[in-house]
């Protein structure tokens, strides 16, 4: 018995309940502030880069000129367009740890109601690329409903899938970033 | 089982907070292990594979008959090559046939489709199709809404009367545009970017589905994993032809390697058909492949000249540059004039004059002029931009004017001759023309329910084909317009059979 009092003594506060309720608290709260803190550094697109195979990505978001690049200056990042909750994000890591990806990644489709999510008044869209006689990509006479990303792409070049088949004189002024076959 | 091995979830969330995502392992090597041992992904009813007019018109009618099905495209968009072809239809009847007078029969279309398809042709698959001809000719008016010229039918090469319903648009997009519309409001969507790569049988050899490529993307990664769909009543194979396959092709008919171009997009390599043949289905004549004798070189694919050459074609005469004389009639079959044409060995051109060119529907004639149509203020203009020799040219079209004025060609035979105006009024019109594979004739042999059948003449069960992926009515040379024909009926009757099928547990 002897022996524990000093022991005893030293740690007698860690048997104040008032004690260990505001350490218990002061905890939480620590931790709190840390997943906070996670959870607004890991919408970052720096954060999204710390992975060796997202840099490409990320590179053109802070300095291309590819479409990446013209949705960052009307401040839009990685998560507006790949929404993904905490489940998604935590089998990701687990693949990446286990080295179960490709590389390069595969290209991410999404469907144009995505797109139209912003860019909205899809008429004034169709109404500005009216090139008359030679053709409308944003209204072509072969589908009601093209998806966008047949042409658009964020992190790589475009291209204009028309071109397929088709030789237009307005293709000629588009800039380097599209591929027009 | 074969999930397990061979699929691999694809995180969708690309490039979120950077903890990094993941595509697919390796899928090679995978096979699809025993049929009971599958882990079925999804199901449905009838699998379709593809989207163009035969898929969608089969998808219209087993979705009404109360069928699920499930439309799968591998490309990045629906509609196959059915959405960029010249949107002519071929009909015995029609209101357009009763408003112009014109006098048709199954028989005459019948006696058309055998005589230019040399005989090759299916007889009965030819006689049901041009039967029903009419009555998708209807159905395509009164159920889809399609909008065709009103005052004017078609008349390509090959055939007796004018006899195609022809889309306002040109296009064929204006049909496949109002079957997307119709699936739309049954709740049915092409689903795109998913390749069928395998069809599954079960013990006793019936097709019950299908492992699929799920995002696939033509011509640049091999998709995120593999899936697998039952299809408890049928799978419908509608995945169109090979022409976009040089080396398919090529091996068919050795003459059509890459130096000659196609008309087709360029997903039209015959994925489905090949995978149809893997499990035994008989395949006929696959070396008949039609070439477009309509292409320009001046332009890419299919382009917009064939369709003005379908009107204007028979109006005017061909001339080989090199010795500025015809060399073919200008109202033969596409198999005429294409085989005339690789003939002659280059280019040759459709000369018009400004009357001639008058009777060309204007939009036609307004969307290539300049760009591959161009004009001449006379002959020895046109002459001197093409290298032809003059006095021969001169001949050939004095020569050619006696034969409208006497109303018989004997030359070359030219059907329509009586009707033909003289070229003799500047400014005269000329456009390039060259053959470019266009059609596969031949395929994988059906029944008259649109059946797949087998090596032994024995129907695969759960199987069933329709469109240019089969062998059927056009023998040697497919009839302009009897494509789209061909496709919507046999489509649909395979959406109405699938439709009866018996599902499997």
């Amino acid at each position: 018995m002897d022996e524990k009092g000093p022991v005893n003594s030293r740690f007698r506060f860690v048997r104040n309940k008032k004690f260990l309720i505001l350490a218990g608290l002061i905890a939480l709260l620590g931790l709190v502030g840390v997943l906070l803190g996670v959870h607004k550094v890991s919408k970052e697109p720096s954060f999204c880069a710390s992975c060796h195979i997202m840099k490409p990505y990320y590179q053109s978001w802070i300095d291309s000129s590819l479409l990446a690049r013209s949705h960052a200056e009307e401040d839009l990042a990685c998560l507006d367009c790949h929404e993904s909750g905490y489940p998604d994000k935590i089998k990701q890591g687990i693949k990446y740890v286990a080295g179960d990806f490709k590389e390069p990644l595969d290209q991410q489709l999404f469907d144009r109601e995505k797109c139209l999510e912003c860019h909205d008044d899809f008429d004034r869209v169709i109404a500005s690329t009216n090139y008359g006689n030679d053709g409308n990509p944003h209204a072509p006479p072969h589908s009601n409903e093209m998806e966008c990303t047949m042409c658009h792409s964020m992190h790589r070049q475009s291209q204009l899938y028309c071109s397929q088949c088709h030789d237009f004189e307005w293709a000629e002024q588009l800039s380097q970033d599209w591929v027009v076959q | 089982m074969a999930k397990e091995i061979c699929r691999r979830d694809f995180i969708k969330g690309v490039a979120t907070t950077g903890l990094v995502l993941a595509g697919t392992a390796t899928l090679g090597g995978c096979s699809s292990s025993s049929p009971s041992s599958i882990k079925w992904d999804e199901e449905t009813d009838v699998v379709i594979v593809g989207s163009g007019f035969a898929g969608l018109a089969a998808a219209i009618e087993a979705k009404t008959a109360g069928t699920d099905v499930r439309i799968l495209e591998k490309m990045d968009m629906a509609g196959g090559n059915s959405v960029i072809n010249g949107g002519g239809l071929n009909v015995y009847d029609s209101p357009q046939h009763r408003k112009l007078g014109i006098k048709d029969s199954p028989e005459l279309m019948l006696e058309d489709t055998l005589k230019s398809g040399l005989y090759f042709n299916d007889v009965e698959q030819a006689k049901l199709v041009v039967d029903k001809s009419a009555e998708a000719g209807d159905w395509c008016i009164n159920y889809l809404g399609v909008k065709f010229l009103q005052d004017k039918l078609m008349q390509d090469g090959g055939l007796s009367v004018p006899r195609s319903l022809q889309t306002e648009s040109f296009s064929g997009a204006s049909i496949v545009n109002p079957m997307l519309d119709k699936l739309k409001e049954m709740g049915v969507k092409v689903e795109t970017n998913q390749r069928m790569s395998k069809l599954i049988q079960d013990e006793n050899r019936r097709v019950i589905g299908v492992e699929v490529i799920d995002n696939y993307r033509f011509n640049s990664d091999s998709g995120s994993g593999t899936k697998f769909i039952k299809a408890k009543k049928a799978v419908i194979l509608a995945g169109g032809g090979f022409s976009a396959s040089i080396p398919f092709r090529s091996t068919q008919d050795p003459r059509l390697n890459d130096k000659l171009e196609h008309t087709n997009q360029l997903g039209a390599t015959g994925d489905s058909m090949i995978e149809g043949m893997r499990i035994g289905a008989m395949p006929i004549q696959l070396d008949q492949i039609q070439l477009g004798p309509w292409g320009c070189p001046d332009e890419k694919g299919f382009g917009f000249v064939p369709v003005f050459v379908v009107d204007a074609g028979i109006k005017g005469i061909y001339i080989n540059p090199t010795t500025g004389k015809r060399f073919v009639s200008e109202t033969g079959d596409r198999k005429v004039r294409a085989d005339a044409m690789l003939a002659q060995g280059a280019p040759c051109l459709l000369l018009l004059d400004s009357v001639g060119i008058g009777k060309v529907a204007k939009d036609l004639v307004d969307r290539i002029l300049n760009k591959t149509l161009f004009t001449y203020n006379s002959l020895e203009e046109l002459a001197s931009q093409y290298n032809i020799p003059i006095d021969a040219l001169k001949e050939t079209v004095a020569r050619y004017n006696s034969f409208v004025a006497s109303g018989v060609d004997p030359d070359f035979g030219k059907q329509n001759i009586k009707e033909c105006s003289p070229i003799e009024k500047p400014p005269f019109y000329a456009v390039k023309l060259y053959p470019k594979v266009h059609h596969c004739m031949g395929g994988i042999q059906k029944n008259l329910d649109m059946q797949v059948i087998d090596l032994d003449g024995n129907v695969i069960p759960g199987l069933y084909a329709a469109g240019e992926i089969t062998y059927g009515m056009h023998g040697a040379c497919r009839l302009g317009g009897n494509g789209t024909l061909d496709a919507l009926v046999c489509g649909r009757i395979a959406g109405q059979k699938t439709a009866q099928e018996t599902p499997v547990a």
